[in-house]
């Protein structure tokens, strides 16, 4: 297993998504931390 | 990243790719039709999977990403209400090991309640002079509380 992550941001390829089991990409940003998160 | 708006250019080609499937990380195409997965295409300056798919990351395979997704990973992201591009290498392995644990150790699916009780999410930003910046990628990091 590697021992670092940099760079990750840039290994991005598409993926099936099986059934549509995974949330669908829309891009989306986080943008804040939800109280649930905590 | 280059910018906090901007997606880096991919580095993945399709044998990179199959280098993942000779080592059991990911399944072989078997279906040019709809296949397994898909290596972008230079001209991708950002991710524009087709319907069907979604963005993910080598490092997220070498960190316990299965495919198909399990179970407990769709149930992070639904929870949280996150994208699978919203997750880091280490939330990624984080999952991974307390599924171990669970499957391994207690003998027991992955619990639900014990992760929430271990682990807790967290915003991954940038800072650029005081100022938090959101990341397009990797926003959501999950940590032992």
């Amino acid at each position: 297993m590697p021992t670092s992550n940099w760079g990750w941001q840039s290994g991005w390829f598409y993926l099936q998504n099986d059934s549509g089991l995974l949330l669908g990409y829309t891009g989306k940003k986080v943008t804040e931390c939800p109280s649930k998160w905590a | 990243m280059a910018g906090d708006d901007a997606w880096p250019p991919s580095n993945v080609t399709k044998s990179t790719l199959e280098a993942r499937v000779k080592g059991g990380l990911l399944r072989p195409l078997t279906d040019e039709g709809l296949p397994e997965w898909i290596a972008p295409l230079v001209s991708d300056r950002e991710p524009n999977p087709p319907p069907g798919y979604v963005v993910c990351f080598l490092s997220f395979l070498d960190r316990g990403f299965g495919t198909s997704a399990s179970r407990l990973i769709r149930v992070i992201l639904h929870y949280y209400g996150v994208e699978l591009h919203n997750l880091n290498p280490n939330s990624v392995m984080q999952a991974a090991v307390f599924a171990t644990v669970c499957e391994g150790f207690l003998g027991v699916p992955p619990h639900w309640n014990l992760l929430l009780h271990l682990f807790k999410a967290d915003m991954s930003a940038r800072y650029e002079g005081g100022e938090k910046i959101p990341l397009r990628v990797g926003g959501c990091t999950l940590q032992l509380r």
